[in-house]
């Protein structure tokens, strides 16, 4: 205990602006989850407290237990869940124990709660005013001032015209103006407590920053205690005061928000902050990835749950938890790691390597080679007097041997349709698209076998783009039988090969897609597009499905592949610092048109499209003033 | 649980597989399930007593003795038919008959069914060709299409074959364009077209293994349908034929004699309640266990 202890004494001069009351005081929270049979540990031993006025951010990756541990506030757990342990203070009174009727009577009044997909929460068959007035009515609002709060609500989060909005029903508004609906519904009653889980996950980065924005201000404003619970470091970064890093269940870090970014105590935490690419660095030819996968829930390691994946990890580390719950009162910056009484040590392997900021021109010819293309779904028709919109209108593009090039836009600007197209499975409308100097529209049938070995694809969501049924033997082998490249005899060691080429043991060759981790399908998502031995290589969002700790990995992996084998990439993303950190070339579409590209420094460093620039403001971590905490 | 769980070796970066029942074993359990289970012992000892029942009598289903609609007792179990004819005998051999029929129809139309359902990914037009034939079957009531069959045949045990047949074929048709349908946004499937797979290679080693679960269900189902339209068939005599017993055919005699002789019609109403209701609890276990993601 002494080591916490100094670690906080050390930053106590940093206190946080603990402003008010304490609203949400959770104590050594302990969850469990059955299936079938078993009873497994969750969540073990968490506290935290929110302060009126206050955003606390918690912060981790899927299965760390923070979802869980925010639905245990609200009562609102899967009936698989149970609390083992611990307490759940609201103003002090103890919701675990409290009879149903009075959490009822708290939830949407007191404590207010805000979910990921805004769709979902909404009544598609009522106006967002029937809704809204609900929530008023059924805590005690009359008819009249029910009608009149609704109004100002849907202003107060920043709906325009809300007098004539009010009326409107949910498929109405855009995805970002329903989860501000949401909002709405939720800060109703002013609740003196909101809980927000992943509240703008789903949504676009400039809605989401608008989101955040309307988040911030209702804290200003109305005094709110927000528990923000997100994987993304960026938006902590941005909105929150203070911050708790879950890792397979554990509170490992926690304390004001400078503390743990500039100071961090707990290994993953540094490691977590590292290895998120970011717009505000100079970047590195390899980003600091934290190596392994995050624990299966079932196979958690003994000891420090970090240990098998800890660059300082020791034997006690694999034998004991280190303590964290029982600290003194008033301390606030806290690590369960044995060596959190002092700042960490260097790591030991220095891999920062600066990439140029000139990355320098293409030198060899272009392999894809996009000229005007306009794309759209669906057929001109005598019934429809318009032919149908184009989805990509007008796209040039140009990607070269050895070099990436970024395409990023908002969901539905057409960039992933036009990456559809580029691999053949989407028809062009007009325009040329060629490949290598092969085109689509070969009727030659030798040019279009070779065209699908030259082109592959990777694509966003491991979990559905490897077939459930094979094995990974046969899901590499088959591209082979298929384009007669192997002979029999050498199929074997050719997928072994490709194996290593992604760096996975050959050992899972005969497991099936459902025994690996995201990270591992997306690997084998590669290794499958590297068996037809192409030379252009799509990506569609290759990483926005998985893990924080796990995406720059499979950055990293990327980029190896490409410098390795001289591949050709075209990157889809949203993220911009993804898309910074991988291109070398970037592209930046809006509604069907490339708005503005030219070379990564260029397009970052000194955007000129009013989108470009809107795009960048908006992104996570780019509100920072942290420059120096790392 | 632990039937696929395999030893979880620690794979280099330290992350362990997640042991999931998976396969077959999903299967295993739905049987052991109580709904499974009994479902699966209703059938299992129905189709047991009709294959071993007929060892065990003295007299056959077609030998007709000096009683006619002798009362249930002494030498015939169930008593005898109009014809002197023992009842349990024929019960046994018209419940053979049944699973016959329905364990060689509805695996025809389950395959022609799924197959032809599936041929739209390969040809389009052939695909939806076959969709309208199937609209059409599944507007013309199962009773009309047998009046259809055995005006076109003659009547009898092919006639009630062919007509099943026609009547579950749609069904499976339809399921399987349906789960075809769900199959084909999945990345697999573009996946699978971006690395220049063959459609028919998409279709029968990718899209067909994904889907099988829920043929096999729908399997289910059409077994106790198809006992049901035998039955229907034979009770209006356009089924099966004397001198043979079908369960159907046996209700519809029995009918006269309910009065008198009640055993004659309600056993093999028994029967094909508990067959029809063990099917169903076999396709509901294995519907939960099996598609329960």
């Amino acid at each position: 205990m002494t080591g916490t202890a100094a670690a906080a004494a050390a930053c106590s001069d940093t206190l946080p602006v603990a402003s008010g009351e304490v609203v949400l005081d959770v104590r050594n929270l302990s969850l469990d989850l059955r299936t079938g049979r078993d009873r497994i540990p969750v969540v073990q031993d968490v506290s935290l407290q929110v302060r009126s006025g206050e955003i606390l951010g918690v912060v981790g990756e899927s299965g760390s237990g923070k979802s869980l541990t925010a639905l245990s506030v609200m009562r609102m757990l899967p009936a698989a869940a149970s609390v083992t342990g611990g307490e759940v203070r609201y103003q002090g009174r103890d919701l675990l124990s409290m009879p149903q009727p009075e959490v009822g009577a708290l939830r949407g009044k007191d404590i207010g709660m805000v979910f990921q997909d805004p769709m979902a929460y909404l009544n598609p068959l009522m106006t967002v005013g029937q809704q809204i007035r609900e929530v008023l009515r059924l805590h005690g609002a009359s008819r009249r001032e029910a009608a009149e709060r609704a109004v100002s609500l849907l202003d107060l989060v920043g709906v325009r015209d809300p007098h004539r909005r009010v009326d409107d029903y949910p498929h109405q508004f855009s995805g970002g103006m329903r989860q501000r609906v949401i909002i709405a519904m939720a800060v109703a009653n002013n609740p003196k407590l909101l809980i927000a889980d992943e509240p703008t996950t789903a949504l676009d980065v400039t809605v989401q920053a608008g989101i955040l924005d309307l988040l911030g201000r209702l804290r200003k404003e109305l005094g709110t205690a927000l528990l923000l619970i997100t994987h993304d470091i960026g938006i902590v970064e941005d909105v929150c005061d203070s911050v708790l890093v879950m890792y397979a269940g554990r509170a490992v870090e926690q304390g004001a928000l400078h503390d743990v970014l500039r100071d961090p105590r707990h290994p993953y935490t540094r490691e977590l902050t590292r290895s998120t690419p970011r717009l505000d660095l100079p970047v590195q030819r390899r980003l600091s990835a934290i190596p392994g996968q995050p624990p299966d829930i079932r196979h958690r390691p003994a000891g420090c749950p970090f240990h098998t994946r800890c660059p300082h990890a020791f034997d006690r580390c694999r034998d004991e938890m280190p303590p964290v719950s029982d600290r003194p009162a008033g301390i606030s910056h806290v690590a369960a790691c044995w060596l959190a009484a002092e700042p960490l040590p260097a790591r030991p392997v220095a891999t920062a390597e600066e990439v140029p900021a000139d990355r320098g021109a293409p030198e060899a010819a272009p392999i894809l080679e996009v000229d005007d293309a306009r794309i759209t779904y669906g057929h001109r028709s005598l019934l429809r007097r318009q032919p149908p919109r184009p989805v990509v209108d007008g796209v040039s593009l140009r990607a070269y041997p050895g070099r990436t090039l970024g395409l990023v836009g908002e969901s539905g600007c057409g960039k992933s349709t036009l990456a559809r197209t580029i691999v053949g499975l989407v028809p062009l409308l007009s325009g040329r698209i060629s490949i290598d100097g092969m085109q689509w529209t070969t009727t030659k049938q030798a040019e279009r076998a070779k065209l699908r070995r030259t082109v592959q694809m990777v694509f966003q969501d491991p979990y559905q783009s490897l077939n459930p049924r094979q094995p990974i033997r046969t899901l590499l082998t088959e591209p082979l039988v298929v384009h007669r490249l192997v002979p029999p005899a050498r199929r074997e060691a050719r997928a072994r090969e490709l194996m290593s080429l992604v760096g996975l043991p050959a050992g899972m060759l005969d497991r099936y897609p459902y025994q690996l981790s995201g990270g591992q399908r997306q690997r084998v998502g590669i290794a499958r597009a590297l068996a037809v031995e192409p030379r252009l290589i799509v990506a569609d969002e290759p990483v926005s499905a998985l893990d924080v700790s796990v995406q720059a990995q499979i950055i990293n992996l990327l980029a190896d592949l490409r410098d390795d084998l001289g591949l050709a990439l075209l990157v889809i993303a949203h993220d911009l610092s993804v898309v910074r950190h991988l291109c070398e070339d970037v592209a930046v579409m809006q509604a069907g048109k490339i708005v503005e590209q030219g070379p990564a420094e260029q397009i970052f460093g000194a955007p000129r499209h009013e989108y470009t620039r809107s795009l960048l403001a908006a992104s996570p971590g780019s509100a920072s003033s942290l420059e120096d905490h790392r | 649980m632990s039937v696929s769980a395999q030893a979880a070796p620690a794979t280099p970066d330290g992350s362990a597989p997640v042991p999931a029942a998976r396969g077959r074993s999903r299967y295993l359990r739905a049987l052991a399930t109580p709904g499974g289970a009994v479902g699966l012992g209703l059938v299992l000892v129905i189709v047991v007593a009709s294959l071993i029942g007929p060892y065990l009598l003295e007299y056959g289903p077609y030998r007709q003795g000096p009683d006619s609609l002798a009362a249930p007792g002494g030498d015939h179990l169930l008593g005898t038919d109009e014809l002197g004819r023992d009842l349990l005998a024929r019960v046994f051999a018209g419940t053979r008959l049944d699973l016959l029929i329905t364990l060689i129809a509805v695996p025809v139309a389950a395959i022609a069914g799924s197959l032809l359902g599936l041929v739209g990914m390969v040809n389009r037009p052939v695909g939806g060709f076959f969709q309208r034939v199937f609209d059409v079957l599944l507007g013309v009531p199962a009773v009309i299409l047998g009046i259809a069959v055995t005006i076109a045949l003659e009547p009898g045990t092919e006639a009630v074959i062919v007509a099943i047949v026609l009547v579950t074929m749609p069904i499976f048709g339809r399921q399987a364009r349906s789960s075809l349908l769900g199959q084909l946004p999945l990345d697999y499937v573009a996946a699978a077209e971006v690395l220049g797979y063959p459609r028919h290679r998409v279709m029968l080693r990718h899209i067909l293994p994904n889907i099988v679960d829920v043929i096999f269900i729908r399997f289910a189902v059409e077994m106790a349908h198809a006992i049901m339209i035998e039955g229907g068939l034979s009770v209006v005599g356009l089924g099966i034929q004397a001198p043979q017993a079908s369960l159907g055919s046996m209700i519809k005699d029995g009918s006269g004699y309910l009065l008198d002789r009640p055993a004659y019609a309600l056993v093999p109403v028994v029967v094909v309640v508990l067959l029809v209701v063990g099917y169903t609890m076999l396709s509901n276990a294995l519907n939960q266990a099996v598609l329960r993601k």
